[in-house]
């Protein structure tokens, strides 16, 4: 499940649960009379529902949607406004679920700094109505619900930072990402000084990437690019790894492949891809670039420049063509 | 990292929590609230224990300490359901995610249930009090929103394990990637048409007067950072068992993996010698053989090291199939 997926599931999860408590809160309040908490529970539960459908209708861009905020700021607001005004019982209980739901939802700052200051306002309604004890009492009830519920929460945050770290593979096409390329490239490289054996690269460029965007919209662009790396994956040998950078080109790491292989490889690939028809989006235009490591490379920066710039020269020689630039040769 | 925070938050939060904590329960105390001291002393005192599963506080007082606090805290808050205070069941909410952070997950729902049952049942008496209504329902509502925070984090957790690549005590790659790697090494030497050899180094711990498990568990992280620096950039390492190393030597044939494997053999004893360690290491090495896959590799790789140390540590031991296959496991392992 990925992260956008998962944040759905949660926050629609958490919006139901809250409005059918509040609702259920609001018919009993109705019951025993208590019309102005009727009321609020009533406009509560509507903002819940509210929370519940823009969650599902942004579930594309759950994890930077704004309209969150608003809604929980509205809840706040409400349970707020009661707390100073309507002089009921109990209304400091509905802070603990609010203020989950705040950290539950909102991303973790905003939500930290709506909850504190729910927790400060509620605090200050006790210490005004209530005995000292039992003021004291709740409002470090309040402050420790905090305390854990932001604990967990930052928690989740550092884990979900920490996967999106550690992981080597781009999550929409699948290949290996920008950042494993360096790691393994500067292996690969150190392999090569060390065995004599010649290291190739190719970088290959998807042509009119932007067209592709507007005309068959981002959803559809991705779809294209899987299915060239599911294509890729099948043009490439065994200990030859993929990757995909910026978002619309291709790397490959050929290890034990001089000039000549390179050049076939390319070759190959470029014709692939291009005769492919692709579902939806038809025929694509790729440059690639390619090189091989010479005598003064022994960063990643080198390799990786020189290819992407084999595959500018490519693009500007016109579409659908493969370009090799060399690297000073090795000395044997 | 991915470790950092699990090491960073038990000694800087739980410090200042502790300290807010103690100096609330000494408010209580002061205003003649018992049950609520109570509560919030042994808050406190789960704060200094540390959390479930914390590396540092395993041993003898603190997991005892640790339930003991628990269970004060849970007598404390579901006695004062009934004696009064009414004000601390606002602590009750923090309860079941306290729980979970505490015990292990299993025994954290169970008590959860229970303690949630308990609430609901005991607030029906109060028939006095004009909030136990809305009491009940906002600590099952939070309790219901607690779990799916709960959810998520076990969910995150169990996406991100197979995501550490690194031991972290030794920053070894981790066991798991063992097999796979190997194997696609093996594939790559037999398309390039050069040596591979796998390297087991143990130390030698069986051998009489053992060093005690403290001192080499704290030597671990050193061993780890020297077979870093000794090995290439495309070695690669794993720890295999808890004083087992098994590194990856692509493009080397046995004579030379031989030669590497007795130059950090060295360099290990003369580390440890100067940590005032009289430990010796030994070490296994196995060439890459035409049929050889990865688990073949590996074992013979072990098996040459077991040779090792059998023969009485401190040496190098290269594997070399004996021609007929059914005499392989007598004599295993032969110089």
């Amino acid at each position: 499940m990925t992260e956008t997926r998962l944040r759905t599931w949660s926050h629609s999860t958490a919006y139901t649960l809250s409005a059918i408590f509040i609702s259920a809160l609001a018919f009993q309040n109705l019951r025993y009379g208590f019309y102005q908490l009727f009321y609020l529970a009533l406009m509560m539960a509507t903002l819940l529902f509210a929370g519940l459908v823009y969650t599902l209708v942004s579930r594309r861009q759950q994890l930077s949607a704004p309209g969150h905020l608003v809604i929980l700021s509205l809840l706040n607001i409400g349970l707020f406004v009661s707390c100073l005004t309507l002089d009921a019982p109990g209304i400091s209980h509905w802070a603990m679920p609010l203020l989950v739901l705040n950290l539950t939802i909102l991303p973790l700052r905003q939500g930290l700094a709506l909850s504190a200051l729910l927790v400060a306002t509620v605090s200050i309604s006790l210490w005004f109505r209530q005995p000292l004890a039992d003021a004291l009492i709740s409002s470090s009830g309040l402050a420790l619900m905090l305390a854990v519920v932001g604990f967990y929460i930052w928690g989740y945050d550092y884990m979900a930072q920490s996967a999106q770290n550690l992981s080597t593979t781009d999550p929409v096409t699948g290949a290996h990402n920008a950042r494993f390329l360096d790691e393994t490239l500067q292996k690969e490289i150190s392999r090569a000084i060390a065995t004599g054996h010649p290291l190739s690269v190719v970088s290959i460029g998807l042509n009119h990437a932007e067209e592709v965007r507007d005309l068959h919209s981002k959803t559809g662009l991705q779809t294209l690019l899987k299915n060239m790396t599911e294509h890729l994956f099948e043009t490439i040998r065994t200990g030859d790894t993929l990757y995909t950078v910026n978002e619309s080109e291709f790397f490959l790491i050929l290890p034990f492949t001089p000039e000549e292989g390179v050049r076939v490889i390319a070759e190959r690939i470029r014709r692939n891809l291009v005769e492919h028809d692709w579902p939806e989006v038809g025929k694509v235009s790729v440059s690639l670039g390619c090189t091989t490591r010479g005598n003064g490379d022994t960063s990643t920066y080198s390799l990786r420049s020189r290819a992407t710039s084999a595959m500018e020269e490519a693009r500007t020689r016109g579409a659908n063509s493969a370009w090799f630039s060399p690297g000073e040769p090795v000395k044997a | 990292m991915p470790q950092l925070a699990e090491k960073f938050l038990p000694s800087k939060l739980s410090k200042i929590g502790f300290v807010v904590l103690a100096l609330t329960a000494m408010g209580f105390a002061a205003l003649r609230e018992p049950l609520a001291a109570a509560a919030a002393a042994s808050t406190a005192g789960l704060f200094l224990t540390g959390m479930h599963g914390n590396r540092r506080r395993q041993s003898m007082p603190w997991p005892q300490l640790r339930i003991l606090f628990f269970v004060t805290l849970n007598l404390a808050l579901f006695t004062a359901l009934w004696r009064g205070p009414w004000a601390l069941s606002h602590w009750l909410y923090a309860l079941p995610l306290i729980t979970f952070g505490f015990v292990p997950a299993y025994l954290a729902t169970i008590i959860t249930i229970v303690g949630a049952i308990l609430t609901m049942s005991s607030t029906q008496w109060l028939i006095t009090l004009p909030d136990r209504h809305q009491m009940i329902s906002a600590f099952v509502l939070s309790t219901l929103l607690g779990a799916i925070l709960i959810f998520l984090q076990k969910y995150k957790d169990r996406q991100l394990k197979p995501l550490r690549r690194t031991d972290q005590l030794t920053q070894a790659a981790s066991r798991e990637y063992l097999s796979a790697d190997l194997h696609k090494e093996i594939q790559r030497s037999e398309r390039e048409g050069t040596h591979l050899s796998a390297m087991a180094i143990g130390l030698d711990t069986h051998l009489g007067d053992t060093a005690p498990d403290a001192d080499i568990s704290a030597i671990l992280p050193r061993i780890g950072r020297y077979l870093h620096s000794q090995l290439r950039d495309f070695d690669t390492y794993y720890r295999m068992a808890d004083l087992q190393f098994l590194a990856i030597l692509p493009g080397t044939n046995t004579a030379e993996a031989a030669d590497t494997a007795d130059r950090i053999r060295n360099g290990l004893c003369t580390l440890m010698a100067s940590h005032g360690l009289k430990l010796t290491v030994s070490a296994g090495v196995a060439g890459l053989n035409i049929g050889d896959d990865a688990d073949s590799l590996q074992i013979s790789a072990s098996n040459a090291l077991r040779r090792a140390q059998q023969q009485g540590g401190n040496r190098t031991q290269t594997y070399s199939n004996p021609v007929p296959s059914d005499l392989a496991e007598t004599k295993g392992a032969t110089q």
